[in-house]
């Protein structure tokens, strides 16, 4: 297996892949540069990027590129899959809680003014017009799209498919979202650490899974302090405050990763009250959570999708 | 009979007042109570510790189980991890 790391989205990116190593090489750079390119198109942070246009274009219809307008269609499924649990229009409460700037910005380590809280009356996610045949966006004055919980699965995806071109099996990380094509030489499964929310330095444990997609969503990692208050950026769309959550992380294993990703967000901030509903219908995904002491806790198809090798 | 109505009397007096010092005697060694400032009242609750909800089978209807998995800390530590990003 070779391995190839670079950083972007804010976050380290791992590429493996089994196969000619000539090849690979070459490869390796086509998929950096593939989710280099999408990482302009898709940044809420970047003024220019299509995402930050989109953003400013309230009101009017806007042209989207093809890969944009996937994404937000995609999105828009999800949101109603989850009962608006994953919604990207959450930016708004994003900024006012201090995530106006890239984390790598914000662990910096600036302190952010005290902040106070106020409910806000604006458009859904479902005020979203998306016009098929031409492609077109078109959002309400008030709305601010991020696509932070969906982007990073959805362009793992694609790079994942790039990058099998040339060879056997491949995995594509973007911190710690993944895509699993094939299996690596001689394996069974695919070893994947499951990180410590409370050490990142180690693993709770490690798992074991058949080629699919993972993705996890912590409310350690992206956090900061605003007013001496620790902020979290995995929002409740219910009430626009910092979930409360007892789950430290969920880890969602689904057949594409754009899924992965919003389901484990979705069960992390639903708790474990709405996991029941989120999952029906949904027979493919699995996840696993840990709690406040670093306990696993898991849903009924957890063992046999996380610990294949059983 | 009348020695019989005496003897009876006499005999029930005597049992009634070895149970009365007994039992003084007895509540005489108990433990006391504890004071009544410390002791709450329905009229003025002690306000109890918030508790974390406990994740149940029953509030997820979708078989959601602790895995009887230990966390592990002794694994190599492979290349790939996922903790979120």
């Amino acid at each position: 297996m070779e391995y190839y790391e670079f950083r972007a989205m804010n976050t380290n990116i791992v590429l493996a892949a089994d196969g000619n190593l000539d090849n690979l090489t070459r490869a390796f750079e086509d998929t950096r540069r593939y989710i280099q390119q999408s990482e302009q198109r898709f940044s809420r942070f970047l003024a220019q990027s299509e995402l930050s246009r989109l953003n400013r274009s309230g009101g009017e219809w806007f042209e989207a590129s093809p890969d944009l307008y996937a994404v937000l269609k995609l999105a828009q499924s999800y949101f109603y899959q989850t009962g608006g649990l994953f919604d990207p229009s959450i930016l708004p409460d994003l900024k006012r809680l201090g995530y106006d700037r890239s984390m790598d910005e914000l662990r910096l380590g600036e302190i952010l003014p005290v902040f106070v809280w106020q409910p806000q009356l604006r458009s859904g996610f479902d005020a979203l017009q998306l016009e098929g045949e031409s492609q077109r966006i078109r959002m309400p004055d008030d709305m601010e799209i991020d696509l932070g919980g969906i982007a990073k699965g959805w362009i793992a995806e694609q790079a994942a498919k790039l990058l099998i071109q040339s060879a056997s099996a491949c995995t594509v990380n973007t911190g710690g979202d993944m895509v699993l094509l094939g299996l690596p030489a001689g394996q069974k499964a695919w070893e994947i650490g499951l990180e410590d929310p409370l050490h990142p330095e180690q693993n709770l444990t490690v798992l074991a899974v058949r080629p699919g997609a993972v993705a996890t969503s912590s409310v350690v990692k992206r956090s900061w302090l605003q007013g001496g208050k620790l902020r979290h950026h995995l929002i409740d769309p219910r009430n626009g405050q910092p979930a409360d959550t007892i789950w430290l992380s969920v880890t969602a294993y689904a057949p594409q990763a754009a899924a992965a990703e919003v389901f484990a967000k979705a069960l992390l901030i639903g708790g474990t009250g709405q996991a029941g509903g989120l999952l029906a219908g949904h027979p493919e995904i699995a996840y696993i959570a840990v709690d406040g002491q670093g306990k696993l806790w898991g849903s009924h198809n957890s063992q046999e999708v996380f610990y294949a090798n059983q | 009979m009348k020695h019989l109505k005496v003897g009876l009397r006499i005999w029930i007096a005597l049992c009634s007042l070895a149970g009365f010092l007994t039992g003084w005697a007895m509540l005489a060694h108990s433990p006391k109570p504890a004071p009544a400032a410390q002791t709450a009242s329905l009229e003025q609750p002690v306000q109890l510790p918030a508790l974390p909800p406990m994740p149940s089978f029953s509030q997820t209807g979708s078989n959601f189980q602790p895995l009887p998995l230990q966390p592990q800390t002794s694994f190599a530590m492979p290349r790939l991890r996922t903790g979120g990003s």
